[in-house]
């Protein structure tokens, strides 16, 4: 083998440890302007006025970006697969969240947008904010989300939730010796890459556009720029692929549209790089997840079924939210096969910054609940946890919760080297286990029904 | 904002006092760790500024039982210091950042920034600082109150009688870039009495005046520290919550005590 | 007010207060050192200043006036990578590379004071550098080796100065 195994010298390297790789921010252009955003300092408000004429006359100012400019102002990530839209590109009447983006200046040099930004004259109505997802459905609770309301209703069209129902819970639950229950939350939590959000974006004199992208993700980025600006995409060309760190956070297309149209707008090149404290305080991050989980489980150490309950906090505005849940859904039993499910999970508005990928995408806060929970219950079994996770380990052909065939599961002999690694002796019956499909000790009746017809495909 | 204003660049303390208190008053750049981010983000406005670097402020000088550090001495060198001065110096930013920036930069940083507050309380240190009005000298609660850090003020240098022991406690940092939630200093004098101060047990650095005195009426330590909280005014911020701050204080005083072998 | 950066005299016109980033970055074009933070918490802005490692970001220009300014550009270049970025590259200590350019420097600066390989003597010189992709693992590895002096097997066989391919002997073992 050529590649696997084998020391591969990264294309990039040298550029990396001489100081030659371009990055975004090192794009050179002559007349190139620089720009700052205006930002709400409200985590809520009702916007009453916005003047930007004191901004537009200093010297040095050569445009000042509002909601008026931007030529459809309400897209959504997921617009694309038919989720509607809900943020809108600059805040126009109401401000959700702190550090929400209202204008943006571009100006000689970056001193000078900050100052004009500055001069921006807005008036704010504060709002109550709501940043408990466990008040977001109380009568009284302030609403966060014009297209939705406090929570996502339209999974499947009209549900609330994105539901799992898999076997028969009732007869799980039932049939339990024991039931363990757990809540479990996880914080939100900032990529923090150290290369800030940054775009430099050039009309050229073809009329179309170049944008010097730090977007992970070059296609969906190319695809939210052109739907915001309504250009065909044949006018606009991404230069991207060298990105200073993005761990999720570059997913959203947080700089290009904007300095796209800052850059339309005064037939300049445009530069927009975030500050450090911007990054930090408007950038997507991570999302909160609240977890509910409720085990029925057998006196001889199976899960027999789970019903759970997922309030994600997705911040002011959906995102891919819509898709996290579901992800997060598809892998509520963890590396565990457990046949009976109930399964509800809501996307939950909330006036924080709205939320996004980071690695692992919906699973990262799932799995440190499944795994608490895993070990709460084999202490209550009083069984070995190793025992107890092993036999119901995902094997080749379990289903996963939206039924498909595992197969390749690798949690056997992941459990397995753990044990090696720190030190923990497994008994012989362990050892020996393998990821092969279920049979004889390994197939108790209630697991039977839920093996899948083999191959995933 | 990066604004274009000059910066004279004093070669003795006179000069450099001339320099600041004159008309429109300078603000003081010493190793720049704080000032120049803020100036480069637009956060401070500067007029006028004097670096300190050329105006031989850096001394750390011992006599008759007094240790005099200038104002513009590096924390670098400052970790050399007993404690509980050095350990505190120590305990700051990372190596690069101790080598840039000063000691009087520190006293004049606001919180949560100014760590050695602490240590400079629990010695009854005295600072010299010239301002349009003269020289004066005072204690670190008379320097805040005459204003701390402004345009036209300019701390010289600070000065403390050498401890016969001295301790340093803080709660552990993640990592060199973040910033100190709690410290313990405390000190026995030639007299054999203990002094103790805090930061973070309070909006700024704060003597510890009530467990001192169960120390001096031969009380234990666990009672001094237990005693500690009635000094504090706790609160809550990104680095700590006030009630974290009470509850982790006690401790905090207990171990610095059991150091100090009080 | 005059620098000498990566050996060439510059007579540079910022004004006195202007970090030493900006102007090496936005006077100079001198784009290595990486505004990761602006406000001295990461690192990768870190240049040599007569010698020594300093957050660019924290030093006003008049105080480095006269001063002879490194960057990572001057350290070598692809066709003659210094001792640390070859450890660099056969660590694979850079990943992104946006916190490199300060890394290198400051490795440089630990390996030239005579800095051993021992871990924790690397972790206290580095420990203003943050790095979000490597875990530091790789990073720890090729500043050892560095500060060692081990002979690696770097070959810079391409010279376009961006993305220079690189053989690394026994790839294709
Ligand atoms: C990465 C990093 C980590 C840090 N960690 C800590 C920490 O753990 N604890 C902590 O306390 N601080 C910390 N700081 C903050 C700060 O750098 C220090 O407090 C430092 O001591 C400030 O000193 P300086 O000489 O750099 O001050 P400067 O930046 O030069 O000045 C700071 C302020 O004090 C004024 N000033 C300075 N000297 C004088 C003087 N002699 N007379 C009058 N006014 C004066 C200036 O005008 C300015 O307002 C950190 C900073 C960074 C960048
Ligand atoms: S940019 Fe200078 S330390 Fe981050
Ligand atoms: S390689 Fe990406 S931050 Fe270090």
């Amino acid at each position: 083998m050529k590649v696997v195994g084998a020391r591969l010298p990264r294309y990039d390297g040298v550029g990396h440890v001489t100081g030659r790789t371009t990055y975004v921010d090192d794009v050179r252009l002559p007349g190139m302007l620089h720009a700052a955003a205006l930002r709400s300092p409200h985590h809520h408000a009702r916007i009453t006025h916005l003047d930007t004429s004191a901004a537009e006359a200093m010297a040095g100012v050569h445009a000042v970006i509002t909601h008026a400019d931007v030529p459809l102002l309400v897209y959504g990530h997921l617009s694309g697969g038919g989720i509607p839209g809900d943020e809108p590109l600059l805040a126009k009447d109401h401000a959700r969240y702190r550090g929400q983006p209202i204008a943006l200046v571009a100006a000689d040099t970056v001193d000078i947008a900050r100052a004009a930004c500055a001069a921006i004259d807005v008036g704010y109505e504060e709002l109550p904010a709501l940043f408990d997802v466990r008040l977001a459905f109380d009568d009284d609770a302030p609403v966060v989300n014009d297209a939705f309301g406090n929570w996502y209703d339209q999974y499947e069209g009209n549900l609330d939730v994105r539901q799992i129902r898999k076997g028969d819970i009732e007869a799980a639950f039932d049939a339990a010796d024991l039931i363990v229950s757990g809540v479990y939350r996880t914080q939100s939590q900032e990529q923090v890459p150290l290369e800030t959000q940054v775009c430099v974006a050039v009309p050229e004199p073809d009329g179309r556009l170049t944008i010097h992208t730090c977007t992970q993700a070059m296609y969906f980025s190319l695809g939210v720029v052109c739907s915001h600006l309504q250009l065909p995409m044949s006018q606009v060309k991404m230069v991207g692929g060298t990105v200073g760190g993005g761990f999720g956070g570059k997913v959203d297309t947080a700089s290009d549209t904007l300095t796209a149209l800052a850059a339309q707008k005064t037939e300049r090149p445009v530069k927009w790089r975030w500050t450090r404290e911007e990054e930090m305080l408007a950038s997507g991050n991570r999302g909160p997840w609240h977890m509910e989980i409720i085990d029925a489980v057998s006196r001889d150490g199976w899960i027999l079924g789970r019903k759970m309950l997922t309030i994600h906090d997705a911040g002011a505005y959906g995102r891919f939210s819509v898709y996290g849940v579901t992800k997060h859904s598809f892998h509520h039993t963890g590396a565990y096969t457990i046949p009976n499910l109930h399964f509800d999970g809501y996307v939950v508005f909330t006036n924080r910054i709205p939320t996004t990928a980071m690695r692992g995408y919906g699973i990262t806060g799932l799995s440190t609940a499944i795994e608490v929970h895993a070990e709460r219950v084999a202490r209550e079994l009083g069984m070995d946890p190793y025992e107890f996770r092993l036999k119901n380990a995902n094997r080749v052909n379990d289903t996963s919760p939206n039924r498909i065939p595992y197969e390749d599961p690798s949690t056997v002999e992941v459990l397995q080297s753990l044990a090696s690694a720190t030190g923990s002796e497994l008994s012989d019956d362990l050892r020996a286990m393998t990821r092969d499909q279920r049979s004889a000790d390994m197939l108790p009746d209630h697991l039977a029904a839920q093996i899948g017809s083999g191959g995933g495909h | 904002m990066t604004s274009t204003a000059a910066v004279s660049m004093p070669s003795s303390e006179a000069e450099a006092v001339a320099a600041v208190t004159e008309q429109p008053f300078a603000t003081v750049l010493a190793g720049g760790t704080l000032l120049v981010p803020q100036h480069t983000l637009g956060q401070v406005a500067v007029e006028r500024a004097v670096w300190l670097g050329r105006a031989e402020m850096d001394g750390i000088s011992r006599s008759n039982g007094r240790m005099t550090v200038g104002a513009a001495a590096p924390l670098a060198a400052c970790t050399r210091l007993d404690a509980p001065v050095g350990p505190c110096a120590a305990n700051i930013g990372d190596n690069e950042v101790k080598a840039q920036a000063t000691i009087g930069g520190n006293i004049c940083s606001p919180a949560p920034y100014g760590d050695l507050r602490g240590p400079l309380l629990a010695l009854g240190a005295v600072l010299r600082w010239a301002d349009p009005d003269g020289t004066h000298t005072g204690g670190i609660a008379d320097f805040a109150a005459s204003g701390g850090a402004r345009p036209g003020m300019l701390l010289l240098d600070v000065a403390f009688a050498v401890p016969e022991a001295g301790s340093f406690v803080a709660l552990r940092r993640h990592h060199t870039q973040s910033l100190t939630a709690m410290s313990v200093s405390a000190v026995r004098g030639a007299d054999g009495a203990v002094t103790i101060a805090a930061t973070g047990a309070a909006p700024d650095a704060c003597r510890l005046h009530a467990a001192e005195a169960v120390l001096a009426g031969g009380g234990s330590i666990a009672d001094a520290a237990a005693a500690s909280v009635s000094d504090a005014d706790p609160y809550d911020d990104a680095l700590a919550s006030a009630a974290y701050r009470s509850r982790v204080l006690p401790v905090y005083v207990g171990r610095a005590l059991e150091q100090l072998g009080a | 007010m005059e620098l000498t950066v990566n050996s060439v005299s510059c007579t540079v016109q910022s004004p006195p207060l202007t970090s030493l980033l900006n102007v090496l970055r936005e006077e100079l074009d001198i784009t290595s050192p990486k505004a990761g933070c602006e406000s001295g918490g990461c690192g990768a802005c870190t240049v040599l200043v007569d010698g020594q490692p300093r957050r660019s970001c924290l030093t006003a220009l008049c105080t480095v006036d006269g001063a002879a300014v490194v960057t990572v550009e001057g350290l070598g270049t692809p066709e003659d990578l210094s001792r640390v970025q070859q450890a660099f590259i056969h660590h694979y200590a850079a990943q992104c590379g946006f916190c490199s350019d300060g890394m290198v420097v400051a490795a440089t600066a630990y390996v030239n004071a005579g800095g051993s390989d021992d871990t924790d003597a690397i972790r206290e010189a580095l420990a203003g550098h943050f790095c979000r992709c490597t875990g530091y693992v790789k990073i720890l590895e090729a500043v050892a080796a560095a500060a060692r002096g081990d002979e690696l097997d770097i070959d810079s066989t391409a010279s376009s100065a961006n993305n220079t391919y690189v053989t690394i002997a026994g790839a294709e073992s």
